[in-house]
């Protein structure tokens, strides 16, 4: 019953010296107020500015730095991630089929048309629109650069209309292709496709034809009435008449050579071609015939 | 939380009196050496007091009072403003104040938690004190007064008085449960206003 009381006194004490203003903190509060001792006030300061200075300076500076190193990391990470995408795509087999065949698409009119000979069936529009775009790209860098490359122009002009009728002839294929009937199409993919004629109208063949009737027009130039003798003249002319008088003899080798020069000049190709052929095969140690084999035509 | 922490960062001239405690302490976490100043000037006289009144002479105050302070230095850069900085920083006290009576040979059984005997109620072991404190001044009777209680009640009513703890942060100090605290806190304060009644 003491104790009780007690307790309930010192709580009744408890809560007046917790709400303040009670002997004890009066008591208390006249102790006064020591001090540390100001050497001892100094050391511990310095101490903590010590601190500051040995790991402060980074601490405090580390957060700026932080943060800079943390955008950079993400924008890194982020071009990173963009250039990982953009080289798969690149990586794409397809894509790089496509990228090897625009890299190896051939530079000149002869193998455009040799690829088109090969496979005429497989072309399809993606490609016959690549070739339109790749001969416009071709004229656009051509006009653009007119001046400086004013030398080589003919010989790009020639390679982009070559071009542009090779689409345009792609095209034309194409829809026969597709218009054609089943059968057609099938005989088509199957048979041998003879060579274009524009195969003839190639910057090589042109320079062999020209060798060809350049050697041809000597010849003949050699054999005309200005450059022979009186003597030599008769004996060509009784020979002339020999030939007339027996229409089953077969005919001289000037006589033939004549008529393939007539072929070339009337632009008579195919069969001047021919005509020469058959000349050569029929006279091939004629000097004409010698002399195209030593010139390699 | 931010805010101190970007101040701390960007050293804005705001003056850190301004701060709180926990904001000071922050600040210096992040290397400002004038927040720690304006912390020490705060907490230095009670701090040092808290041991002058436990009956350390001022050479063992100075010592444990300079352990706490490197203590909160060294542990700048774990700081976290979890708690009021004053029950952080007295509660490194008590354990400074612990480790002194291990070293100085002296029992702390007394500090663990619950251990209030009969005999350090009032009216007991304490008369022989009181009477020596009747002859003293007000100021040596209470300070007579304070060295007659125990030393757990006696750290519960210094903390009181000059850190201005709450029962529970008096209960976080000193690890000890609120009700133990205020155990303590109720005797030291019964015994005090007896001794002092009886002048």
């Amino acid at each position: 019953m003491t104790e009780d009381h007690d307790i309930d006194k010192q709580d009744k004490e408890l809560e007046q010296y917790l709400d303040g203003d009670t002997p004890p903190s009066r008591a208390y509060a006249e102790l006064g107020e020591e001090m540390p001792p100001p050497e001892l006030d100094a050391r511990i300061l310095a101490a903590a500015e010590r601190e500051v200075k040995v790991t402060g300076i980074n601490a405090q500076r580390a957060p700026p730095f932080k943060a800079f190193a943390w955008a950079a990391i993400v924008v890194l990470s982020f071009s990173l991630v963009l250039n990982i995408i953009f080289d798969e795509s690149v990586r794409d087999p397809i894509a790089e089929l496509d990228g090897i065949l625009k890299e190896e698409r051939p530079s000149d009119a002869f193998d455009v048309i040799l690829e088109e000979a090969q496979s005429p069936a497989e072309l399809d529009n993606r490609q016959v629109k690549e070739n339109l775009m790749q001969a416009q790209q071709a004229e656009t860098k051509l006009r653009r650069d007119q001046p400086a490359i004013a030398a080589d122009q003919d010989h790009k002009e020639i390679v982009v209309t070559t071009r542009k009728r090779e689409s345009s002839e792609d095209v034309r294929r194409m829809r026969e292709m597709r218009d054609a009937p089943q059968e057609r199409r099938a005989a088509a993919r199957t048979a041998p496709v003879a060579l274009p004629a524009t195969i003839r109208q190639s910057p090589r063949d042109a320079f062999a034809r020209e060798q060809i009737v350049q050697v041809l027009e000597d010849y003949s130039v050699r054999l005309s009435p200005q450059s022979m003798s009186a003597k030599a003249m008769e004996s060509i002319d009784d020979s002339v008449a020999e030939l007339s008088a027996d229409s089953t003899v077969a005919d001289d080798p000037e006589t033939e050579m004549r008529e393939i020069l007539e072929a070339f000049r009337a632009r008579r190709d195919d069969e001047a071609f021919e005509l020469l052929e058959a000349f050569r095969e029929t006279w091939p140690d004629h000097p004409v015939a010698t002399t195209l084999t030593e010139r390699g035509l | 939380m931010w805010f101190p922490r970007l101040t701390g960062c960007l050293m804005l001239p705001v003056m850190a009196g301004d701060f709180d405690d926990r904001e000071l302490m922050s600040r210096y976490s992040n290397g400002d050496a004038g927040a720690f100043e304006t912390l020490y000037a705060r907490h230095k006289g009670p701090l040092y007091r808290y041991y002058l009144r436990q009956g350390c002479n001022e050479a063992i105050a100075a010592e444990l009072f300079q352990d706490v302070w490197m203590k909160l230095i060294r542990a700048r850069r774990n700081y976290r403003p979890t708690a009021r900085f004053t029950t952080y920083m007295y509660q490194i006290a008590h354990n400074c104040l612990i480790d002194h009576y291990r070293r100085a040979g002296r029992s702390v059984d007394a500090f663990a938690d619950g251990a209030i005997e009969v005999e350090d109620m009032p009216g007991t072991d304490c008369d022989g004190p009181e009477r020596r404190a009747e002859s003293l001044q007000q100021g040596e009777r209470i300070r007579a007064a304070l060295a007659a209680l125990p030393d757990e009640q006696r750290e519960a009513f210094v903390l009181r008085e000059e850190g201005g703890l709450s029962l529970a942060d008096i209960a976080a100090a000193t690890g000890v449960a609120a009700e133990t605290a205020k155990s303590r806190l109720r005797y030291a304060v019964s015994k005090l206003r007896r001794m002092l009644a009886d002048e």
